[in-house]
């Protein structure tokens, strides 16, 4: 007995112990890194065909119970030191990488960049017949491949009749959307063209739902455009999707892909991957999973490397795509034991919220809320590894580049999905406008969102200006903010409050900095650590915001280095 | 490349020219520590991941035994595995065969060959056309074979007792076939006709009774109550459908009446008797897609001729198993004539996916005419899991007590 109890105390301090074994980030006096060295040359990997039926099983059973008894995770759980993301840099941000590029919160883009969206083709040429050479397999709405006259092949999808704009308009909204919030994405047109001018290559078949190949006919195209809404003047509005070259098969939402060295970090630690999460409430793509993913081979700059793109956002918004989103769509699992669980336990009488949903008002953009959205209680079809490790500051991170697209931006995007409802195009900016700021003001709570450090030296003093998101967004227009800035003294923790930015530390609070950090005898540099609280009216003081500031003794220059906002 | 990047009031440096070499996270030491007795924690959790895996795979793939065999006789068709569990036959598995389309739009031929731990067999071949003699008529042609040796009698009446359970053999051919005329999209009427054909024989369970000799005196029967038989029958099934979906009904019902006329034949010869049934079915939605289900349904038979050997016990209508007294073994009662009720209340807790719990009451009468009564009433309750599509129910577990003993059952619908 005794040995038990021995070795569930030292089980318990070794919980503790990694629990305690903060994140520590990589500082330098270089400053951050912005480019993650993943697009190396690496031998051609083999094609992952994972089955939707076991990612299904498996994350919503095994997996929910391999992280009940992941020790390391359960005890950093309870300690409040959830593990951080593994490929941030010093300033918390995600560098370029094969998987994330910095677009529009650091680089802004205009509203014509963001209408455009990624665009490379400008979509199917239309001065020439479309050859349709292959039907849709798999998914749950109807399409097929065609090749223009170019060559450029194209895989069209389609609005259900009942529901004209919608599928394709949020699909291509949505798609611009992660596009300009730093992924990759295919490009997609919304364009339309004339049934009778399709052209069918010879020898196409596809295989009916008893797996017998069969030819695919005039027919059976007819079949497949039976499903589409047509326009009164005939065409057909469809969403042409640019074919990715080189496909290898979807990535997934947790581990690492073994043939690929370039992937270094596993995929539920990847901060873009986790904060996808927020980016995904925002705009309801309930239908993320690992089969709306893709990694191609990519071939730039004479390097051939594995590049990981997001595609398939026709389940967005107010959309399922073969018709409208069922409400309960972004406010459960589709298989949510816990719900299922209490649904079963009270008989059915407990009362969620999504079953007050009322009938959609526009059949252009479906069922599409703001009014009983929740960031943090969102969910997509079926749990994700990724978003289950998300932290506050993964969180933030994704915030912060949601409230980044301002009203002109949101304007942009649904211009993308040319609606020709004017009302409806109101509709959606006011649900879009409604949940950027309930997002804002929910993950903004849960981190210090002073982002965007600049330090500037002059002979005399330090400057350190950085902004309030919560303010500049007008999330906490009312309320009065206000700054407590600690650093470590000779003697005392030094204390100073503000109103706004900036800090300025005069050379005598400079003297009076103490290093947290001489790299030894031979030393050419110091760093130093500043922690800035937030109360907003009389709450309780924020979490800190830690930033790093490097001295190099040999030009007297200081530098900023890091910057941490702690959950 | 650096950019400077103006963002508000600050403004941030983006210099990619300076690359990072990735290094992949190292455990820490305490973490190291955890992971030994995580992983020793977490083995027989993958290995179950593992299993189910790979049988998910084998059952979804393209390529597998079943191509294999089909292979093998050459047959280019969708062949697929079945696997079942009974209580009586045990685990039992087989092979099924579907072709669709093979005269008519929406007609399908099926196939299917069973084979039990306890020695069940069964062969079935189905023919199904919703419009093979036009747009409203159907035919529906159906033949079987069964062998099962381990099949339950309790005797006959309401009154009959548990304990008395005995083992008996049934060995059955059946060729049946439905003729469907669907004059609106709500009715139907449907001519039935076919031949069976029954033997029986000293059961397998050798915990029971399963001398037939011995259990005819043991439970005082007729000396005809296991004798062979060979029936034709010829009915007419009615039914008014006005429910709002087939698979998720919140309003509306179904109604059918059967009525058919069964005829000896060969050892049967002169045995004629009339069975009727009624099955009337109603839907409430009470709120928000909570629903309350109420069954009643009733069955008579009367015997019009007993022929030279009488009427054998077994053709008698039955109650309990999962359609009717679900809280009750099948064919737990046994006479002329049966009445039934049931509440069902059924809530949402996935897309596509009910809970219920339900209430079943029922007995068996010798005569609805001369015991009909509102005492004695057999009861079970229970509550379950179903899953619907459009067509129909596709899926159901069920958890059922009563009196006597609690009952499980797994049932995969029609349309899968």
């Amino acid at each position: 007995m005794k040995r038990i109890v021995r070795l569930i105390f030292v089980l318990i301090a070794c919980g503790v112990f990694a629990s305690c074994s903060a994140y520590k980030p990589d500082l330098g006096p270089e400053g951050p890194y912005w480019k993650d060295n993943d697009t190396k040359n690496i031998t051609e990997p083999t094609k992952r065909e994972p089955s939707l039926a076991w990612e299904i099983t498996e994350r919503t059973t095994f997996r929910q119970a391999e992280q009940l008894l992941d020790l390391d995770r359960s005890f950093r759980k309870i300690g409040g030191r959830p593990r951080q993301a593994g490929n941030i840099n010093s300033v918390d941000e995600v560098p370029n990488c094969s998987w994330y590029t910095n677009r529009h919160h650091l680089l802004p883009m205009t509203a014509d960049e963001i209408r455009r969206g990624y665009n490379v083709t400008g979509g199917p040429d239309q001065s020439g017949p479309w050859t349709v050479f292959r039907p849709k397999v798999g998914g749950a709405t109807a399409g097929f491949w065609i090749k223009d006259i170019k060559g450029n092949q194209y895989i069209l999808k389609f609005d259900p009749p009942g529901n004209p704009e919608m599928a394709t308009s949020a699909a291509a909204m949505a798609g611009r959307f992660f596009y300009a919030a730093g992924y990759n994405v295919p490009e997609e047109t919304i364009t339309s063209f004339r049934p009778e001018e399709l052209v069918i290559n010879d020898g196409v078949t596809y295989k009916d739902s008893d797996g017998i190949k069969r030819p695919f006919t005039r027919e059976k195209l007819n079949e497949i455009l039976s499903l589409a809404y047509h326009n009164p003047d005939g065409t057909v509005r469809c969403l042409a999707s640019l074919a990715l070259p080189n496909i290898k098969g979807p990535f997934s939402f947790s581990g690492r892909r073994k043939d690929d060295p370039n992937d270094w970090c596993r995929h539920e630690h990847r901060r873009e991957l986790r904060a996808l999460y927020v980016f995904c409430s925002f705009v309801n793509h309930w239908d993320i999973k690992d089969q709306n993913s893709m990694d191609t081979y990519a071939d730039e700059d004479g390097r051939r490397f594995l590049k990981h793109h997001l595609l398939d956002f026709g389940s967005s918004m107010g959309s399922a795509g073969y018709g409208p989103q069922e409400p309960l769509a972004g406010y459960t699992n589709l298989f949510d034991l816990r719900d299922a669980f209490v649904s079963m336990v009270t008989l059915g009488l407990k009362k969620w919220q999504w079953e007050d949903a009322q009938p959609y008002q526009y059949p252009s953009i479906g069922y599409f809320e703001s009014e009983i959205f929740h960031p943090a209680k969102w969910d997509p079809i079926y749990p994700i590894p990724a978003f289950e490790n998300m932290t506050g500051r993964d969180a933030y991170w994704g915030a912060k580049i949601v409230l980044s697209f301002r009203n002109n931006d949101l304007r942009a995007l649904i211009d993308a999905g040319q609606l020709s409802n004017p009302e409806a195009r109101e509709y959606l900016f006011n649900t879009l406008k409604v949940r950027r700021d309930k997002i804002g003001r929910h993950w903004f709570g849960k981190v210090n969102p002073l982002d965007y450090f600049v330090l500037e030296q002059t002979p005399h003093s330090l400057t350190l200006t950085y902004e309030d998101l919560a303010l500049k967004y007008g999330l906490n227009s009312t309320a009065t903010s206000q700054y407590e800035v600690r650093y470590r003294g000779k003697a005392v923790i030094r204390t100073r409050q503000l109103v706004s930015s900036p800090l300025t530390l005069s050379v005598g609070d400079l003297s009076d900095l103490v290093t947290v950090y001489t790299p030894g005898n031979d030393a050419k540099g110091y760093l130093y650590e500043i922690r800035i609280e937030t109360q907003r009216d009389s709450s309780k003081w924020s979490r800190p915001v830690v930033v790093w500031l490097w001295y190099d003794a040999d030009d007297s220059h200081w530098r900023l280095v890091g910057v941490e906002h702690l959950d | 490349m650096v950019i400077a990047v103006s963002s508000g009031l600050a403004a941030v440096q983006i210099d990619t020219t300076r690359v990072r070499e990735p290094v992949a996270h190292k455990r820490s030491v305490g973490q190291t520590i955890l992971y030994s007795p995580a992983l020793i924690i977490k083995a027989p959790l993958k290995l179950l991941k593992k299993s189910t895996q790979a049988g998910l795979k084998l059952a979804t793939q393209e390529k597998g035994p079943h191509t294999f065999l089909m292979r093998l006789f050459g047959i280019n068709r969708p062949l697929h595995p079945l696997v079942s569990y009974g209580s009586k036959p045990s685990l039992m598995g087989g092979i099924g065969f579907r072709l669709r389309e093979v005269f008519k739009p929406g007609d399908q031929i099926r196939a299917k060959a069973w084979y039990s731990v306890n020695r069940y067999r069964l062969y079935e071949a189905r023919y199904q056309s919703p419009s093979l003699f036009g747009a409203n008529t159907g035919l529906a042609l159906s033949a079987d074979y069964a062998w099962r040796p381990r099949e339950s009698f309790y005797g006959l009446g309401n009154g009959s007792q548990k304990d008395d359970e005995v083992s008996i053999t049934y060995e059955t051919g059946r060729i049946e076939s439905g003729l469907n005329w669907q004059p609106s999209g709500r009715f139907g009427i449907t001519l039935t006709g076919g031949y069976r054909s029954y033997n029986l024989y000293d059961g397998d369970e050798t915990t029971l009774l399963t001398d037939l000799d011995v259990i005819r005196d043991t439970l005082g029967l007729d000396s005809s109550a296991f004798n062979p038989s060979r029936l034709w029958h010829l009915g007419l099934l009615t039914r008014f459908d006005q429910r709002n979906h087939p698979g998720q009904p919140t309003s509306g019902g179904t109604q059918d009446l059967w009525a058919s006329l069964w005829r000896g034949t060969g050892v049967s010869d002169g045995l004629s008797y009339w069975l009727a049934s009624v099955d009337l079915r109603q839907y409430f939605h009470l709120f928000r897609k909570r629903i309350l289900a109420v069954r009643l349904a009733a069955t008579s038979l009367k015997v019009v001729e007993d022929g030279d050997l009488g009427l054998p016990a077994y053709l008698l209508p039955t109650l309990g198993g999962e359609n009717d007294l679900r809280g009750y073994k099948s064919n737990r009662f046994q006479d002329n004539a049966l009445a039934m009720a049931s509440l069902e209340y059924r809530f949402p807790v996935w897309p596509h996916s009910d809970g219920f719990v339900f209430v079943d009451e029922g007995r068996v009468f010798d005569s609805f005419g001369d015991d009909f009564g509102w005492r004695e009433w057999r009861y079970s309750f229970g509550f379950g899991v179903r899953a619907w599509g459009a067509a129909g129910e596709k899926f159901r577990l069920t958890a059922a007590w009563s009196e006597e003993e609690v009952r499980f059952y797994f049932n995969f619908g029609q349309d899968l």
